[in-house]
């Protein structure tokens, strides 16, 4: 591991009982990057959330953060980190107040007025109880929680959970706002694959515990394409999937008489080969936002490898 | 400590609305002297004891209550991450958290108990040391376990893990264990140690709890079902660890030898005067209270089993003091023993269990040889011999029998003495026992009295002395009978202390309060008669026959005293010649074995003058007189003065 890495995942096993939730999972995040970790629900996300938090102890493998263990020395590495948890875990009676005198008392980095300011940009009033607080308020309270301990590491467990368009569009910008600020770095697991387009650097994702994809967010886009050809004569459908599979495609499908396919690792000159013994018309050749490579690779008949 | 504090106030705070339910309750106790049907009582009584019955039910409950929702009320919402989302240890988690419920238990308890602290504000200053452990078990130490252990329940019942297995084991194992180590003292009756190794044993599982308790916070996080199997296995591990500890503990409270006593009881001593039965404390070793046989010449001892409602049984003697015989209480069994017995001859005595089993206060008999035993149970007599536990013989009495006082005074034939009921209460019946033939041949009665007469049989069980009460403001009149057909010898002019001597002469005791006693020496026909004068005494009487011809006097100059032991005096019955044994002492063994049973008393003198040198000071030391030189020889125990 190298200096500028925060995150280190090696081979990380958890098991539940017979279920194996993550499964050797090997993984790196930079200092200063934006990691999202994406998943199906039961992918093994929160379970390696927890994991490197050193709030659950791996059945093998090691988790480090900071060059840390994140099991052994979880109070030094909470000190550098902020979570916001994929359940909003405040004690429910506390309200903001409250809240900012404890943490005052333990954590070392801690910027009340920080905290103050940003729950009055969300509009949460600072006396109010937490359990009576809306869902998107919770959040927001959480994020601020979170933000307002300085950390350098800011882990966010499917933060836009139960939040509406508006409040999650509040949260990510937020969340970018602050980024561009600190240069924090971020390890994000979620579902809003959109939102995270826009923010992530680097992007891992994980099927049945065990990551398929573990790369930058534009190399991902780059790799991934979608044909949509025409059958030219009489050529059999068969062959043309055959060929597409050569070519590398991941999912394929007969729309409205076209053939469209997911293409991984497209290049030119292979594409001139198949479009030598396959007679087609290409009617458009597109790049994939993040939602379709994902669902591609993680969908009923993607992530065939 | 910052954060174990910065824990501890948040916790707090969380839950200080708690305070509101115990100023509630402390209103009703305030109010309760206003409640109809409490007239009878002083106001301040009412409010002292509701105040403390109260105090003590909320603290409990408060405890229970808190300590089941303390981490498991985040452990089922998920909020437990909140706290290890922040740079604190475990260990400042845990105890803040802890400390905080059982500090608002505590506190919540204590306001309740403000009127009770009140009302004996005097009182508090003169508790003594056990009442404030009594009152530290009840009101601090109780509600600290009920807390623990509902934490430890409450994460059981959530992770309902394979783990239950082992708290299900361990529960069972603990408990055993417990009672292993409580009801051998139970046994004795050592109840102050009782209460020392239990309120030990609930400080070790409260300890227990916490730690374990601790470690599956520290080892589990926020995994429900690693902290269940980290909790459980430090739980059990320790409780055991305890329980083992106090076991041993509890073994060398009971462990002692007579060599280790201090003030020591005799209980029985045997008739040839070897063996004594005794119970003793030692220093150290609490109230426990053991029972053993030792040898009053040498080193050798035996623990005697003990059941404290049987502690008042004493080991029953065969006439040559070669044998005694015992009970165990068999547990579970309602109100039946085991009897067992013991070989005095054999160099190291060890207890014989028999598979004989009896209702409890069943007096046993033993044969002059004590080879047999006769057991008068429920209106049968039964005889068995005591090493192949064969029945020798077995008779159902006859009605007026049933209740008989036995007399073993020949191998193969008994004595019975009854008392019957209805037309013939006023009679004393006298019957033997034919073993062989196994037939029962009444063979005298003596009319009256109207109260149970007083009855002693001489060593060859062929006359006896015959005491009634006829007027109880009155002396008693004594009679020499046959013991055999109950026929008058002849009547005695004196009452008092009577006793036969081994070469068949009579001696007693005359005079009352305050005035010169007298021994009177008769021969065995009555023909003879010689008086010594043996001093004034406020209470005197006869002890045993300690050397031949000399016989054991006991006087208390002062009644003031009577604590304070007596005078051992020994006459000569032909010359007078009195010999000063011991002062302020008790003699253990008043020189007579004594047979009950449901017909009256009867002693027997059939012990020999050894039996008569041993005697307990005041210092609990059981001392043993030594005829040639006068000198008492220090046997076993006594405590510093």
């Amino acid at each position: 591991m190298t200096t500028e890495t925060v995150i280190e995942l090696k081979e990380l096993t958890v098991r539940y009982g017979r279920l194996t939730a993550v499964d050797q999972l090997s993984f790196e995040v930079p200092k200063g990057s934006v990691y999202a970790l994406l998943g199906r629900n039961g992918s093994g996300k929160s379970s390696t959330v927890r994991c490197l938090l050193g709030q659950r102890h791996a059945t093998a493998g090691a988790a480090r953060v900071f060059g840390l263990d994140s099991w052994k020395q979880r109070r030094q590495i909470m000190e550098r980190v902020g979570v916001v948890p994929e359940q909003p875990d405040i004690p429910p009676e506390t309200n903001a107040e409250k809240l900012a005198r404890f943490m005052e008392q333990v954590a070392p980095r801690w910027r009340k007025t920080e905290f103050f300011g940003r729950l009055e940009g969300f509009g949460i009033p600072r006396k109010q109880r937490f359990d009576k607080l809306s869902k998107g308020q919770q959040r927001q309270m959480a994020l601020a929680l979170a933000l307002a301990a300085s950390p350098s590491l800011l882990v966010l467990d499917d933060p836009t959970l139960g939040l509406d368009a508006v409040a999650r569009r509040e949260l990510f910008e937020e969340l970018i706002g602050d980024l561009a600020d600190h240069g924090t770095t971020v390890l994000l697991t979620t579902h809003d694959l959109a939102g995270v387009e826009g923010i992530a650097d680097r992007v891992g994702i994980l099927r049945h515990g065990t990551l398929l994809v573990d790369e930058s967010l534009e190399s991902l886009k780059a790799r991934f394409c979608r044909l949509t050809l025409a059958p030219a004569g009489d050529v059999a459908s068969d062959a043309i999937e055959t060929g597409l599979r050569h070519l590398g495609a991941i999912s394929s499908a007969n729309v409205q008489g076209a053939v469209q396919a997911v293409v991984e690792n497209f290049s030119e000159v292979g594409f001139g080969r198949f479009r030598d013994e396959v007679p087609v018309e290409v009617e458009q050749i597109q790049s994939l936002p993040l939602e379709e490579i994902f669902i591609a690779l993680c969908g009923e008949n993607g992530g065939s490898r | 400590m910052k954060h174990t504090m910065a824990v501890f106030w948040r916790e707090i705070t969380a839950r200080r609305d708690l305070l509101f339910l115990a100023v509630a309750v402390l209103v009703i106790v305030l109010m309760m002297p206003f409640v109809p049907g409490t007239g009878n009582y002083s106001p301040s009584e009412v409010r002292g004891v509701v105040s403390q019955v109260l105090a003590l039910l909320l603290g409990c409950g408060v405890a229970i209550g808190l300590g089941l929702s303390v981490f498991g009320a985040d452990l089922s919402a998920g909020r437990l991450g909140f706290f290890f989302a922040r740079p604190i240890s475990a260990r400042a988690i845990w105890v803040g958290r802890i400390l905080a419920v059982l500090v608002l238990a505590l506190v919540c308890e204590f306001v309740v108990l403000v009127p009770a602290m009140v009302e004996n504000i005097g009182r508090l200053i003169d508790f003594s040391a056990k009442t404030w452990c009594a009152f530290v078990c009840a009101f601090v130490l109780l509600p600290t376990i009920l807390c623990l252990a509902s934490h430890a329940l409450s994460v059981m019942n959530r992770a309902r893990s394979v783990w239950l297995l082992l708290d299900l084991g361990g529960a069972v194992a603990i408990g055993v264990g417990a009672w292993l180590v409580i009801g051998p003292l139970y046994g004795l009756g050592a109840v102050l140690a009782i209460f020392v190794v239990g309120s030990l044993l609930a400080i070790a599982i409260a300890g227990a709890l916490g730690v374990a308790g601790f470690a599956g916070l520290a080892l589990g996080r926020t995994d429900l079902r690693r902290m269940h199997g980290a909790m459980s296995l430090v739980l059990w591990s320790l409780s055991g660890a305890a329980v083992i500890g106090l076991a041993f503990y509890g073994g060398w409270l009971r462990g002692f030898g007579p060599s280790e006593m201090d003030e020591v009881d005799v209980f029985s001593v045997a008739p040839d005067g070897e063996w004594i039965e005794v119970w003793g404390t030692a220093p150290r070793h609490l109230d426990v209270r053991r029972r053993v046989l030792m040898s009053s010449n040498d080193d050798r001892y035996l623990a005697l089993p003990v059941s404290w409602n049987e502690s008042s049984m004493e080991l029953a003697y065969s006439a040559d003091g070669g044998t005694a015989v015992g009970f165990n209480h068999v547990s579970g069994s309602g109100n039946f023993s085991s009897l067992w017995w013991l070989d005095l001859t054999a160099d190291q005595p060890v207890i014989m269990e028999s598979l004989l089993v009896v209702p409890q206060r069943t007096v046993p008999g033993l044969s002059p040889d004590g080879s047999r035993v006769a057991l008068l149970e429920d209106g049968t007599l039964s005889v068995y011999d005591l090493v192949s536990e064969q029945l020798v013989a077995a008779i159902r009495l006859p009605a007026p029998y049933r209740k008989a006082t036995v007399l073993f005074h020949e191998h193969d034939r008994l004595r019975l003495f009854a008392r019957p009921g209805g037309d013939e209460a006023l009679m004393t019946l006298i019957a033997e026992v034919d073993l062989e033939s196994k037939k029962l041949d009444e063979t005298g009665r003596i009319e009256g009295p109207g109260d149970p007469p007083w009855m002693a049989v001489d060593s060859s069980a062929t006359r006896m002395i015959f005491c009634v009460w006829e007027d109880r403001a009155a002396a008693s009149r004594c009679s020499v009978q046959d013991a055999r057909d109950g026929s008058l010898i002849r009547e005695l002019d004196h009452g008092g202390s009577v006793r036969f001597l081994e070469d068949g002469r009579l001696v007693s005791l005359t005079g009352s309060k305050t005035i010169e006693r007298r021994l009177i020496v008769e021969s065995a026909d009555g023909l003879t008669r010689t008086e010594h004068s043996v001093g004034e005494a406020e209470i005197a009487g006869l002890g045993g026959e300690a050397l031949p011809g000399q016989i054991v006097v006991y006087r208390l100059l002062n009644l003031e005293e009577r604590f304070q032991g007596r005078r051992y005096d020994l006459v000569d019955v032909d010359s007078g010649a009195v010999r000063t044994i011991a002062e302020g002492m008790r003699q253990a063994n008043s020189g007579m074995r004594r047979v009950w049973g449901g017909g009256g008393t009867v002693l027997w003198f059939a012990d020999s003058p050894e039996s008569n040198w041993i005697f307990t000071d005041r210092t609990g030391a059981v001392v043993r007189w030594d005829p040639e030189t006068g000198e008492l020889v220090h046997v076993v125990g006594g405590r510093s003065p």
